[in-house]
């Protein structure tokens, strides 16, 4: 917990946000306005205390847009059009990406749960997406043992080792981890049902939960930022 | 209150696992009291937990017959979170029961279900922590916790909304003594509130003194009932025979013997004292390729984890044929010491195998680690093939496969995928790839966590056989029955360092104190 208080916005909003985010880059007029898109999601991310996790985003995307400029101004025939996708890829995911990362990095499980049932979203659909928000960190953990149990296999778990033999690297891995999410799936959704997570009344939470003037705040944002995207397009 | 009366179910054609079904069960856990429920693997003990906490048969299909009544209420007519707001599960594996990433979200999630309004929640959550003495751990990410302290936290997650019941199955098999030692007094004051709690398991000694009856199952029937009186009464022969673990940890070493291994202890006179240099005097055994004498030497070992310095100089040595355990408290450095012998942690310090210096790559190359959860290590898609996984073609076939899966008991399966495998087959198939591969130093964590005394045995005699054919064999262990019957020596980490190393034929009393080191308790059973 680091000393200053880090903003904290209602997940249903966080949600809106990244929905608005996503509309803003389809309609962006070029790469100047996504790049700002960029400093807004870096000051968003600084609120909410993940300041190290933008900035590093923030770098990567400046440096790759930097090698995007320099080659732009050499002719690379063929490879021309395969470099410049990958580049308007990353040009266009990384504002959404790094506001996607921000936002799955601060919101816990029964934040997302609970604020799903408070816009009566079906069980159906928030267990399992509460699931996965559980279990892709688990899969850091899997890799640590798999990675040792390879290596006693005499399998190289480095990128390396995949270049060499791919398809027994990809074996090493796929197996144990289908294997460990299997058992995983399973116990976990025994322990929770044996801990009511069927029980019909709306969930609540824990934490506050609330549409306060951080929220607004930020949605006025990110409206205008639409706003601003869709009117310059349309100028130019 | 949780009532069973004459309870038959068996568990449908579609539940994959081969879960033993139960019998004719008539069983009361009144309020205020503990019920514990043992039996070799298999028995249907956890069935019995499934159906006291309406798992089964909403969870895990099957014909049911008979009643099961919680709090007056049969449990037939509720619903699965009807049944979950009077009975609070514990399972066996800490790291599978956590829904949240995050400890304070966990110990909130079933006030969070029953739609508990936010404030109540808060209170409820830091009064039941604080109840537990456990709110260091309060808004900690689940990964970074040890698994003793994660069941800390099931524990509190199922206590925060004071259930009137507690079904606990095998809570303890992946926990060390001081966790096991909390785990106790949680049980102890859930008892003296009037709770109902029944426990299966299979290591007794924690609840002695805590346990009201003692019921022991076989085949899905009830076979024995005791109080705790006659059951403390019972001799560690009788306790053995009816295929149970000891009850009392005191008594653990007169046990010892029922192992048979006594005579097969590789503690010859001219073994070379811990700490000194030894000459590998002995020729090769040609044969094996083995050499005598000094297996594994380590000197001044240092190692870290994220910037933490986890070893401070470790010494140890071991000789080929010798059984070492590593005991010692959650974090004094015992997986981190296997991981650093085995190549596969980096460290500083001289290592020589076989009294040859051997630094990571070479003792990558020798050693090999089995896993507690060993799901981890098991690639291939036939146990035939697994044994010679990962190596290249001119190797694998110099390896006799066949032979060693026989030696193993594996040869049956040779053809089944390891997925479905048992547990033990698991294990052993595992151990049967180090022994194709040569490897000289195996080091196990955990391999009895869970077990009953029958697969504790034969755990124990598979280590004892890979010892005596030439290698070093590490056990990290918290079992005490395993350390009698398998070991020779135990070794004591503490703060990254060796604190102790004693005979296990000098008496288990040192190494009793060492396992329960740090935990108010070190006396119990004694």
């Amino acid at each position: 917990m680091s000393a200053r208080k880090a903003m904290r916005l209602d997940p249903r909003t966080k949600l809106a946000l990244l929905f608005v985010w996503a509309l803003a880059v389809f309609f962006s007029p070029g790469l100047p306005f996504e790049a700002g898109m960029m400093v807004l999601a870096v000051v968003f991310g600084a609120l909410c205390g993940k300041a190290r996790l933008s900035v590093a985003m923030f770098a990567v995307y400046c440096a790759t847009m930097g090698i995007a400029i320099a080659l732009a101004q050499v002719n690379l025939g063929i490879f021309s059009t395969l470099f410049n996708s990958f580049f308007l890829l990353v040009r266009k995911v990384f504002p959404c990406g790094l506001l996607a990362a921000i936002i799955v990095s601060t919101t816990q499980v029964n934040e997302f749960m609970s604020a799903f049932s408070k816009m009566r979203c079906p069980r159906e659909v928030t267990i399992p997406l509460a699931v996965m928000m559980r279990y892709v960190p688990a899969i850091r953990e899997d890799w640590g043992y798999i990675k040792d149990a390879m290596r006693m296999r005499g399998v190289s778990p480095t990128l390396g080792g995949f270049l060499r033999r791919p398809g027994l690297t990809v074996e090493c891995l796929y197996v144990p981890l289908m294997m460990s999410a299997l058992n995983v799936a399973d116990e976990l959704s025994c322990a929770s049902v044996a801990r009511g997570i069927e029980n019909p009344a709306p969930r609540t939470c824990y934490l506050h939960i609330e549409f306060g003037t951080a929220d607004a705040a930020a949605a006025v944002v990110a409206v205008a930022v639409l706003a601003a995207a869709i009117v310059l397009r349309s100028v130019a | 209150m949780i009532e069973f009366s004459d309870v038959t179910f068996a568990y449908a054609q579609t539940v994959p696992e081969r879960a033993a079904g139960v019998s004719h069960i008539d069983l009361a856990v009144p309020q205020g009291s503990c019920v514990l429920v043992c039996g070799p693997s298999g028995c249907g003990k956890t069935t019995l937990t499934r159906l006291a906490n309406g798992l089964a048969p909403t969870f895990f299909p099957g014909a049911l017959s008979g009643r099961v009544v919680i709090d007056g209420c049969d449990c037939a007519q509720m619903h699965s979170w009807e049944v979950a707001l009077s009975v609070g599960s514990v399972f066996q594996n800490p790291r599978t029961q956590f829904f949240n990433v995050d400890s304070t979200g966990e110990v909130a999630f079933a006030l969070e279900s029953c739609s508990t309004p936010e404030g109540e929640i808060r209170e409820r959550v830091a009064e039941t922590m604080d109840d537990l003495g456990i709110r260091h751990l309060a808004d900690r990410n689940i990964f970074s916790l040890s698994g003793g302290e994660k069941q800390r936290i099931a524990f509190a997650s199922v206590w925060a909304a004071r259930p009137t019941n507690l079904v606990l199955d095998e809570p303890t098999s992946n926990l060390d003594m001081a966790a096991i030692m909390d785990l106790r007094s949680y049980v102890a004051r859930a008892k003296a509130s009037g709770t109902s709690v029944l426990v299966a398991e299979h290591r007794l000694w924690w609840l002695a003194g805590i346990a009201d009856e003692v019921v022991v199952m076989d085949g899905g029937r009830i076979v024995r009932r005791f109080s705790p009186q006659e059951f403390a009464s019972l001799s560690a022969q009788e306790v053995g025979a009816l295929g149970l673990r000891a009850q009392s940890l005191a008594e653990v070493e007169a046990a010892a013997p029922v192992c048979g291994q006594g005579s097969s202890r590789a503690r010859e006179a001219a073994k070379p004292r811990p700490g000194e240099p030894s000459q590998s005097e002995a020729e090769p055994r040609a044969s094996e390729g083995y050499r005598a004498e000094a297996g594994l030497e380590v000197h001044g070992v240092r190692a870290g984890y994220r910037k933490r310095e986890v070893l401070r100089g470790v010494d140890l040595s071991a000789s080929a044929g010798e059984v070492i355990a590593l005991v010692g408290r959650n974090g004094a450095g015992k997986s981190t010491l296997s991981r650093a012998i085995c190549g596969l942690a980096k460290s500083s310090g001289d290592y020589r195998l076989f009294g040859e210096e051997a630094g990571e790559r070479e003792r990558l190359a020798r050693s090999s680690m089995v896993f507690q959860d060993v799901n981890y290590q098991l690639f291939a898609d036939s146990t035939a093939a697994e044994v010679v996984f990962g190596m290249g073609r001119d190797r694998a076939r110099t390896v006799d496969a066949e032979g060693i899966l026989s030696s193993l008991g594996l040869s049956d399966v040779a053809d089944r995928h390891p997925a479905t495998l048992s547990g033990g087959q698991k294990q052993r198939l595992a151990v049967a790839s180090c022994v194709a591969a040569r490897k000289d130093v195996l080091a196990f964590d955990e391999p009895t966590s869970g077990l009953d005394l029958a697969s504790m045995r034969r755990v124990a005699g598979l280590i004892r056989r890979l010892a005596a054919e030439g290698r070093v064999v590490l056990v990290v262990t918290h079992d005490l029955e395993f350390i009698a019957c398998a070991c020779d020596r135990a070794v004591e980490l503490s703060g990254g360092a060796v604190t102790g190393t004693y005979d296990v034929a000098g008496g288990l009393d040192d190494i009793r104190r060492a396992l329960f080191a740090g935990t108010q308790f070190e006396g119990l059973g004694g």
